[in-house]
């Protein structure tokens, strides 16, 4: 497919060049105009860099979206925005959710079509990371399996994301609240320590500390979920009458299809809410997919605009060595040598800026990603795929072809009247 | 190879039905050295550009055996690269390029058998003019030395006909002197036709004959 883009601009150069040497002689040009020349290449590189970026940090934030929403296959949270539950769940992005009560959870743990129900307990947060509560198995879901150190098996445990500034064997207090609110003193009593580092998951959840839900309950002075009779124990099952209530259960369930029935049937109840994560990114794709539209047709504009200003350029430009070109002429040289040099010296702009545009485009897009990791913790990946390459390759083989034009316009011009003119 | 002129009721016609040149017959026999001399605004340089069939004209413009005139604009400039060498006023040279990368210009268009030839004759005529230097950039010669890079240039193809329009106007009466004896002896040795508009009297002395162009009219002047 790119073979095939780039066939306009190798076949053009073939006609022209054939049987001729213009190398010399586009050397020569290049040389002669080389601020513009360098300014014309940066031009169409800043261009289509714009367009590369844009290609690639979408697909990127997809990706990475896609990737971060993997763990969560369905989310049950209490009526209201799919959106804010997406976030507080998959994100950890503080939101306003309500809370289920203990029958309700109890009603989703004891579901045959869920192998894991985990209820989550925001609230703190440490260093600016979540502190997120929630059951040791969920912890395992979400390493799959592969947990450095061990999970934690009391209230006084945390096991940290892959991103954490914490280490195995670090002591921590929990901050009540997020970012600059926090209030640091609000949990002086409270103290943990870090048993176990999850994997890299490329999500939110690799930057948070995760502890048993029991503990954040405690902290803020709820029941535990657990009867006096049961001791320390920590996880499920919990006592309805003593759980504190939870603003979101992530649902593992046991196959694809039991996560669209469990979705049906929860949805039924008129105080639950039940989301695929997936399904809500996706369609907020579709509806971004307008958006993305626009900017795609924008940056299509831009690069045409700046091919069309530069080919004008080298229009006016050829005037300045029209003298040399009609001097060809009349030693002899035939017109398609004529068009070679001419649209050769085009095509070596066009080549170089392109070039440049994709590795701008992709420096551009590199940049992005990395900020946009560090600022949300979803890995957003910045790679160039074919799109980047094929809409590269189509720039350069149009504005080739396109060159032709200027090209043919300064060599057509009368050869006496142009040797006349100083 | 040598080649003779012949001239039957050219005519030259400018924008606005103005007759540029009117010449009822000129022969120049192979081997000729013709000096065109006239003032300013007379027609010379139209009149050089009609010979080597880079403007328009009526009438018949006969190279050897060749009617130039019949040809088609692609055949003439095929004919130019092949007979033809061309000297300027300005040198119109590229300045960043070599001396031999100019002088060896018509070997980048010319069928890929001729090309070595051509580069290897670039080179002997540029050291044959006394240019010892020919990879050095034009930028930085001085204009005696372009113009002869130029004479290598028109005579790279080894041309039967060297067409010159004032090749010494730019020139100091040292290098125009030079330039004249260089341009005379390499037309000379091989029998080559040359024509060659100036106001130089050391030049036009040169040349065998020299015709006076009048407001676009040609009369014979007294062979020198
Ligand atoms: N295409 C054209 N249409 C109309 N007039 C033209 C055209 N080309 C040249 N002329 C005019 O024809 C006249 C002859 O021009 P030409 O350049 O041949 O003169 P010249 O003898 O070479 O003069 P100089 O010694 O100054 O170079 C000039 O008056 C010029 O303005
Ligand atoms: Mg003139």
């Amino acid at each position: 497919m790119i073979v095939l883009l780039l066939t306009p601009i190798v076949l053009v150069a073939v006609l022209l060049c054939r049987g001729y040497a213009p190398g010399p002689l586009v050397r020569a040009l290049l040389w002669r105009y080389r601020l513009v020349n360098c300014l014309f290449g940066g031009l169409i590189a800043v261009a289509l860099a714009m367009g590369i970026a844009v290609l690639a940090q979408e697909r990127g934030l997809r990706e990475g979206s896609a990737q971060a929403a993997d763990g969560f296959d369905l989310v049950v949270g209490t009526p209201g925005s799919e959106m804010d539950l997406m976030l507080a769940s998959v994100y950890l992005q503080p939101s306003r959710v309500g809370l289920l009560d203990g029958d309700r959870f109890a009603s989703i743990a004891e579901d045959p079509r869920a192998e894991l129900a985990a209820p989550l307990a925001f609230g703190d947060s440490h260093d600016g990371a979540p502190v997120v509560g929630t059951v040791a198995d969920f912890v395992t879901h979400l390493a799959r399996g592969a947990v450095q150190g061990r999970l934690f098996a009391n209230t006084s445990e945390a096991v940290v994301g892959a991103r954490s500034d914490l280490h195995i064997g670090d002591h921590f207090h929990p901050s009540h609240g997020h970012g600059h609110g926090a209030d640091h003193d609000a949990h002086e009593e409270v103290e943990f320590q870090v048993v176990g580092r999850l994997p890299l998951t490329g999500t939110p959840w690799d930057q948070a500390v995760i502890v048993p839900i029991e503990a954040v309950w405690e902290t803020h002075g709820l029941a535990n979920g657990h009867g006096a009779e049961e001791g320390t124990r920590i996880g499920a099952p919990f006592d309805p009458a003593l759980f504190p209530g939870t603003p979101a259960v992530v649902v593992v369930p046991r196959g694809m299809g039991a996560a669209y029935g469990l979705r049906t049937t929860l949805n039924q109840a008129d105080d639950m809410m039940a989301i695929l994560p997936g399904a809500v990114q996706a369609e907020l794709y579709r509806l971004m997919g307008d958006a993305r539209q626009a900017v795609t047709v924008l940056t299509s504009v831009t690069q045409g605009l700046v091919v069309l200003a530069v080919l004008v350029s080298l229009m006016i430009l050829s005037r300045l060595f029209q003298r040399q070109l009609a001097m060809l002429r009349a030693v002899g040289a035939p017109m398609r040598f004529v068009l070679s040099v001419v649209w050769g010296h085009a095509a070596v702009l066009l080549s170089i800026g392109t070039v440049l545009g994709v590795l701008l485009g992709y420096g551009a897009a590199a940049v992005l990603s990395s900020v946009l990791t560090a600022r949300t913790g979803v890995h957003v990946p910045a790679a160039l795929g074919v799109t980047e390459l094929r809409l590269a390759a189509g720039f350069l083989s149009a504005a080739a072809v396109a060159a032709l034009i200027p090209a043919w316009w300064a060599a057509r011009t009368p050869v006496a009247e142009a040797l006349r003119r100083n | 190879m040598t080649l003779g002129l012949t001239l039957t009721d050219l005519c030259v016609n400018g924008s606005g039905g103005r007759v540029l040149v009117q010449a009822a017959d000129l022969k120049v026999p192979p081997g000729t050295l013709l000096g065109i001399t006239g003032a300013s605004g007379a027609g010379k340089t139209t009149l050089l550009h009609a010979i080597a069939g880079i403007v328009p004209s009526e009438g018949s413009i006969r190279w050897g055996e060749t009617n130039f005139s019949k040809l088609s604009d692609h055949a003439r400039t095929a004919f130019r690269a092949r007979n033809m060498g061309m000297v300027f006023q300005d040198f119109l040279l590229f300045d960043d390029l070599s001396a031999h990368d100019n002088a060896r210009l018509a070997a980048m268009f010319a069928p890929r058998a001729e090309r070595a030839e051509i580069t290897v004759r670039a080179k002997q005529h540029l050291s044959e003019l006394g240019l010892t230097d020919p990879e050095r950039h034009v930028a930085s010669y001085s204009g005696g030395e372009r113009q002869r890079v130029a004479l290598a240039r028109a005579l790279a193809a080894d041309p039967a006909v060297v067409l010159a329009d004032e090749p010494t106007a730019a020139l100091d009466r040292r290098a125009a002197d030079r330039v004249i004896h260089d341009l005379v002896a390499a037309c000379r040795e091989r029998g080559r036709t040359l024509i060659a508009i100036s106001h130089d009297t050391h030049l036009l002395d040169a040349m065998d004959r020299v015709v006076h162009v009048t407001d676009g009219h040609l009369a014979a002047q007294v062979p020198a």
